[in-house]
């Protein structure tokens, strides 16, 4: 009798745990399931003629900024880490993590600071054209392009693949080095045949992120004029008023997604090895001599300047030259927005983590691993697509696109939470990997309670992660703008949408202010953990 | 000591190694002969291991030189790089590159051969090291015994002229020495390749070592051959960590003769007479006989080594001594046995 109570308990808690695991995912899966019925009904004739032109354009327009961004963000990215993980050098130590500053940068902010600068009306052409007496070259007259978008685009995006090479080049140890030069290979063969091969999975991960990153990004494209699928998705929305082929190109958009991250996926697939003996005695760093430490710190120099101090400073600017818009009500209401919603996100997608966390240690099986899987999904999925999907499920379900305030701002907040979740999940589980089940089981046997364990045991340990996942994702949300735009209710604004209202009518000092906001605050958790790198 | 010595493939000459202010190698000078194998034993910290990355030019010296086959490889002048000298490393911890598998770590230097001869030179190396089959298999697929192997096999590739072995003992239980003897004993037999060695298990450099050393706190204490080191040992440290045995007091009673406790011995020291040292007794310099009333020793400890009993006597004095006995006598603790002295190496140390 007992027996099969026990077995009930048992079953009832697994189930339980495995709602739990199910539930961040189920938030994702379900929303784009409503997507699929939504562009289901988008017949050939409404999609038309235009559409179809569209779609082909953007694919286009896709896949050249894929290639135009990847490789010399590449280039840049295992340049730097190279140059930093290889040697040393005066200031070496300040540009390891000065590099990541360019991450607290939005694209969007980069973008529109580029535009004016490089415009045809902008600082260059004008000083050229006014101190020279040069006619305005074509370069300028053609930046807000796709050609232009480039160079925004790879100045906010190569520090991902900085920072993880850096990481991959230092987790490689000395003695792999030590092997192959006494094996006969000297400098240049054993970067070529060693350490770029055994890099390949951190290669492979830097090359998700930043192509992750651009097929997502909507604020430079729609700054620069490009047509790519998150305006296509934001276009059909609000020009064409029709959620079907909204629908329809987020489902095209995110197919694209999931056939670049499978194509990575088994490059670093095909990387992925067990390297036990990794991270211990890295290679030795080899001091520069003055000439060559000199024109590092040039080459980094100047990189950092276009890519963070020269955009900071000429928002800092614009902001000086007309500080009312600091001190704009309107301003601090759009602040306090930013600020709770990207509060209430970081708490839930905790939350949602913890309840994940919580899944794996006392649940099994194949059901709940996919479950963790799944939930991890939503940050590869770019936020137009996310955005509409929950308009989709909520016109399906209201069965009208007339929402309240408080639906709307609910809806905005779940989707913003599957998205980001993956960003809170990760520190949390590297973190309670260490909290091993026989240091649980030695606490609860010395005859601790669970509860008293929880607070001994898991909360010191895993409170630093909660910390940084807590970061990540109020950072993110801050930042965010597609998403916010495609689901905000009407006139409610935040720092992000306002900055997309005054860029797409070319107001640049007006976006100022805000976007200084967004990059203060973004600054903060870098310059906090710079002593990590 | 002439450097161009065909007979000496390595030499090393007082050879001196600081890091960061604090002496590792302090006046370090050995020979080895070519296609033999030297083995170097110390505690751990005593330089051992920097040692051999100086030979394989990974460090510079501060003073000295290293010579190999007659040629200047490293002195504080400069260093021949590592990549130019064609010397074989396995790391303590292997190293293999674990992105590759084992035929592509064996083959990994001859990058520059045609496939036909890298294939037929990898074929030939597994098939020496015993690792047939194993070719396609990753290194984190293999145990622990055949990583080692593969990592001897990818030394070995390129055909180095000198070999270099960092505790190669010291990763395997004592099956697995046992059989990297064998498989290294094949390996100095087949390419006839000179090697170096360090370890701090020194049982097993006995069995493979034609010259052996004791590095302590940067010296090189005694380099000879392993008989030499144990029966002669030149100090009180290498009597000491060369094999077992302990100092018991001895006085100079005359002109070559010295009186201890198990009785007196003949010497050829010079010492004043009444002037008093140690003398090294080894478990083989004493036997256990049945016939009581010569010398006495109660069991205070014994144990175990299969074929022999290493029973540790309490003699009269309450001074300790070892002495191993064939298995068959098996005596009790606190059992008293009788011994006698049969010493053929008087050593003694003041």
């Amino acid at each position: 009798m007992s027996a099969i109570s026990d077995d009930l308990a048992q079953l009832v808690r697994r189930r339980f745990f495995l709602f739990l695991a199910m539930l961040p995912g189920g938030m994702l899966v379900i929303p784009l399931g409503f997507l699929v019925l939504k562009a289901g009904a988008l017949s050939t004739e409404l999609l038309g003629h235009v559409g179809r032109t569209l779609l082909v354009e953007s694919l286009i327009n896709t896949f050249l900024l894929l290639g135009g961004v990847l490789a010399p963000c590449l280039a840049i990215g295992v340049g730097c880490a190279w140059l930093l993980a290889r040697f040393s050098f005066p200031f070496s130590r300040f540009w390891r993590w000065a590099l990541l500053l360019p991450l607290a940068m939005p694209a969007y902010v980069v973008s529109f600071v580029w535009i004016s600068w490089m415009d045809y009306s902008g600082l260059v052409p004008s000083f050229l054209r006014d101190s020279w007496g040069m006619t305005t070259p074509a370069l300028f007259s053609g930046f807000r392009s796709l050609g232009g978008l480039l160079v925004p685009l790879c100045l906010s995006f190569f520090p991902y693949i900085y920072l993880l090479v850096l990481e991959g080049f230092e987790s490689q140890s000395r003695a792999y080095s030590e092997v192959a030069s006494s094996l006969g290979l000297g400098r240049g063969a054993r970067l070529w045949k060693l350490q770029l091969p055994l890099l390949l999975p951190w290669l492979a991960s830097g090359a998700l992120l930043v192509g992750m990153e651009t097929l997502a990004d909507f604020g430079s494209v729609s700054v620069f004029n490009v047509q790519v699928f998150t305006t296509l998705v934001y276009r059909s929305w609000f020009a064409l008023q029709s959620i079907e082929t909204a629908s329809f190109f987020a489902i095209v958009h995110v197919l694209l997604v999931a056939l670049f991250a499978f194509g990575l996926s088994r490059l670093r697939g095909r990387g992925r090895f067990s390297d036990s003996y990794a991270g211990r005695n890295s290679v030795p760093k080899k001091p520069l001599k003055t000439l060559a430490a000199l024109s590092a710190n040039l080459v980094l120099t100047f990189l950092w300047l276009i890519s963070f101090a020269l955009p900071a400073l000429q928002l800092m600017w614009w902001t000086s030259t007309d500080p009312s818009g600091l001190w704009d009500a309107r301003l601090v209401e759009r602040i306090l927005n930013s600020m709770w919603i990207a509060l209430a996100v970081a708490l839930i997608a905790l939350f949602l983590s913890a309840m994940m966390l919580l899944a794996k240690r006392f649940g099994r099986g194949r059901s709940l691993a996919a479950a963790r899987k799944i939930s991890q999904l939503g940050y590869g999925i770019p936020g137009t697509v996310v955005a509409v999907a929950w308009m989709a499920s909520l016109s399906f379900v209201l069965g009208s696109m007339q929402t309240s305030t408080w639906i709307a701002l609910g809806a905005l907040i779940a989707g913003l939470s599957t998205r980001f979740m993956a960003l809170a999940l990760r520190p949390l589980e590297s973190a309670s990997e260490r909290i091993s089940k026989s240091v649980e089981e030695s606490s609860l046997s010395s005859g601790v309670s669970a509860g008293r364990t929880l607070v001994r045991i898991h909360w010191p340990l895993l409170r630093n992660a909660f910390g940084v996942g807590f970061v990540f994702v109020f950072i993110d949300t801050l930042k965010e703008m597609p998403m916010t735009l495609l689901m905000r209710p009407y006139g409610w604004d935040t720092l992000a949408v306002r900055v997309h209202q005054y860029t797409s009518d070319g107001l640049w000092k007006e976006a100022a202010p805000a976007s200084l906001v967004i990059v203060a605050a973004s600054v903060l958790p870098i310059f906090l953990m710079r002593r990590r790198l | 000591m002439d450097p161009l010595d065909k007979g000496h493939f390595l030499a090393i000459e007082s050879l001196g190694f600081t890091r960061g202010g604090q002496k590792i190698l302090d006046g370090v000078s050995l020979r080895l002969a070519a296609s033999s194998l030297g083995a170097i034993v110390g505690p751990s910290g005593s330089g051992k291991t920097t040692l051999l990355r100086l030979v394989a030019g990974f460090e510079t010296p501060d003073t000295g030189r290293i010579m190999v086959g007659g040629l200047e490889q490293s002195s504080s002048r400069g260093v021949v790089p590592p990549e130019k000298r064609g010397i074989g490393v396995v790391f303590q911890e292997f190293a293999l590159f674990p992105h590759l598998s084992v035929a592509h770590n064996i083959g990994y230097a001859l990058y520059r051969k045609t496939d036909s001869e890298r294939e037929a030179r990898v074929a030939y190396l597994l098939e020496l090291l015993g690792l047939e089959g194993l070719g396609h298999r990753f290194p984190h697929e293999i145990s622990g015994g055949q990583q080692q192997r593969v990592a001897i096999g990818r030394a070995l590739a390129p055909h180095p002229s000198l070999l270099l072995l960092d505790e190669p003992f010291s990763q395997l239980d004592p099956e697995l020495r046992e059989e990297l003897i064998h498989v290294l004993r094949r390996v100095l037999d087949e390419t006839r390749i000179t090697t170096l060695l360090v370890t701090h298990h020194q049982e097993d450099a006995y069995d493979l070592a034609q010259n052996l050393g004791v590095l302590h706190e940067g010296q090189l204490l005694q380099w000879g051959d392993p008989f030499e080191l144990y029966h002669k040992p030149r100090n009180r440290f290498v009597a000491d960590f060369v094999g077992k045995g302990v100092l018991i007091p001895a006085r100079v009673v005359e002109a070559g003769t010295v009186q201890t406790e198990i009785g007196r011995f003949g010497c050829d020291v010079t010492w004043d007479v009444g002037s008093t040292c140690e003398l090294l007794v080894r478990p083989d310099d004493l036997v256990h006989v049945d016939v009581p009333g010569g010398l006495n020793g109660r069991i205070v400890k014994k144990r175990f080594r299969g074929s022999l009993h290493l029973y540790t006597l309490r003699l009269e004095s309450g001074r300790e001594v070892l002495v191993e006995v064939p298995s068959h006598h098996n005596h009790r603790i606190g059992e008293s046995i009788g011994i006698e002295v049969d010493m053929t190496h008087v050593n003694l140390y003041r």
